[in-house]
């Protein structure tokens, strides 16, 4: 008896979960509404809107005409509601609980914070990089950073900045090498240290990727430049230019390195 | 007396000297050749492989040169449009002709090994393609710096070749006073 009753009472807390609603309702905020540009052809008295709602990561726009032509639908932006998103249509229920069924028009994916939208190349962050020859405005063997920032590969140091726009590029070639770990006046003290410890300090050394590139001013004159960049990144600033219109004498695929 | 014709042989000897050297000074202007300008075309390897970036490093490095010695002389980039109207340009091709890529690691270390060197054929030629002079000059690193040392090394030189066989006229001059922004 006591075995049955244990039965009957896990059957009765379990009923709860077949009474809720099955039917796939979810809120959805209208986001925009427009007047909907009527077709040759179609009555232009009816007043119709492209309503746009925005469910999860998804904003339908859906074509809505308000039954008795009231207009207030034009006010409804931020106005959040129940709808249920079909294939083709959406159902919704207004505020006397009438349900609606509208077409949609279109689907539009949108980044959230669960979903964020693919980092763009312009928000690549800055490489350490030094400019060796050519880059007008700025001298030899200067310390900044490189990045690729819209149509321009953006180079910037303490004492400036200099821009190459990406469309001018004739010619984008990487390149390998390597330099002393200590450079600069400390570098060239320590190469008359005593004991060979100079030469001992040479030995170290870091790898490093040459960018070079050969672009057009506005006059059809060629410049160069060539950049060095930490191992391995020069191939991807590379990949970066191409699709944005540089050229290259050298494809990505087959290239080699030339140290 | 003996005083006089001391002090008269001075005199001519000195005024003997004073033609001389304004003589040679004439003779030493009308040597080079006239040149407002000077277009630097880009550095051809066609036989031998030459990395990009010693390639651009050869032009740039050629290019900075030639503006800093040559005050007298308008520089153009290869391809510049603006050259083509300019009577007395003097267009400088060069082609390599030999590269030997050195290690700056083994010149460290060793300080006789790892050289890098370029040989590289220079032609001054007129506008239409007559040779007014062509020398072969190399570029060397052997010690201290990286290998890109041995382009402005070339540089260097071709500069200082520029300088001896070619003068800017007054015109040049004027044009590149009037364009400097001091």
């Amino acid at each position: 008896m006591l075995k049955a009753m244990s039965l009957v009472l896990i059957c009765l807390s379990a009923l709860p979960i077949f009474c809720q609603s099955t039917s796939g309702y979810q809120l959805g905020t209208i986001t925009a509404v427009a007047p909907h540009q009527n077709a040759a052809g179609s009555d232009p008295s009816v007043a119709s809107y492209d309503v746009s709602v925005k469910v999860g990561d998804t904003v339908y726009v859906v074509l809505y005409t308000p039954p008795l032509d009231s207009g207030t639908v034009k006010y409804a932006a931020g106005r959040d509601l129940l709808v249920l998103v079909g294939e083709k249509t959406i159902t919704f229920n207004d505020q006397l609980g009438t349900s609606s069924e509208v077409p949609i028009l279109s689907r539009t994916k949108v980044a959230t914070q669960s979903n964020p939208a693919p980092e763009s190349p312009q928000q690549q962050t800055p490489i350490k990089s030094a400019a060796l020859v050519g880059l007008p405005g700025v001298k030899e063997n200067t310390e900044g950073t490189l990045a690729v920032e819209g149509d321009k590969l953006h180079f910037s140091c303490s004492k400036g900045a200099s821009d190459i726009a990406v469309s001018v590029m004739d010619d984008v070639v990487t390149g390998d090498d390597s330099q002393r770990v200590i450079r600069g006046t400390l570098g060239t003290i320590s190469r008359f240290g005593p004991y060979g410890s100079g030469t001992f300090l040479s030995l170290f050394r870091s790898k490093v990727d040459t960018l070079t590139i050969q672009y057009r001013d506005a006059d059809g004159g060629l410049h160069g430049v060539v950049f060095t960049v930490p191992a391995g990144m020069a191939e991807s600033l590379k990949k970066e230019l191409i699709p944005q219109g540089a050229h290259t004498s050298i494809p990505i695929q087959t290239e080699t390195g030339t140290d | 007396m003996k005083h006089l014709f001391r002090y008269a042989t001075a005199l001519c000897l000195f005024t003997a000297m004073l033609c001389a050297a304004s003589l040679l000074h004439a003779q030493r202007n009308t040597s080079k050749i006239k040149a407002s300008a000077i277009k630097v075309e880009m550095i051809e390897s066609d036989e031998i492989h030459l990395p990009a970036e010693f390639q651009v490093a050869l032009y740039e490095n050629l290019i900075q040169q030639l503006e800093q010695k040559g005050n007298s002389w308008r520089v153009y980039r290869d391809g510049d449009r603006d050259s083509a109207n300019i009577v007395d340009l003097v267009v400088l091709r060069s082609t390599v002709r030999g590269f030997r890529q050195g290690s700056e690691k083994a010149r460290d270390v060793t300080t006789v090994a790892g050289a890098t060197s370029i040989t590289v054929h220079c032609q001054f030629t007129d506008n239409h393609g007559k040779v007014l002079l062509e020398r072969d000059i190399n570029g060397k690193v052997r010690f201290f710096g990286g290998n890109l040392k041995a382009t402005y090394d070339f540089a260097k030189k071709v500069a200082t070749v520029a300088q001896q066989n070619f003068s800017g006229t007054e015109q040049a001059v004027e044009k590149l006073a009037f364009q400097s922004p001091i």
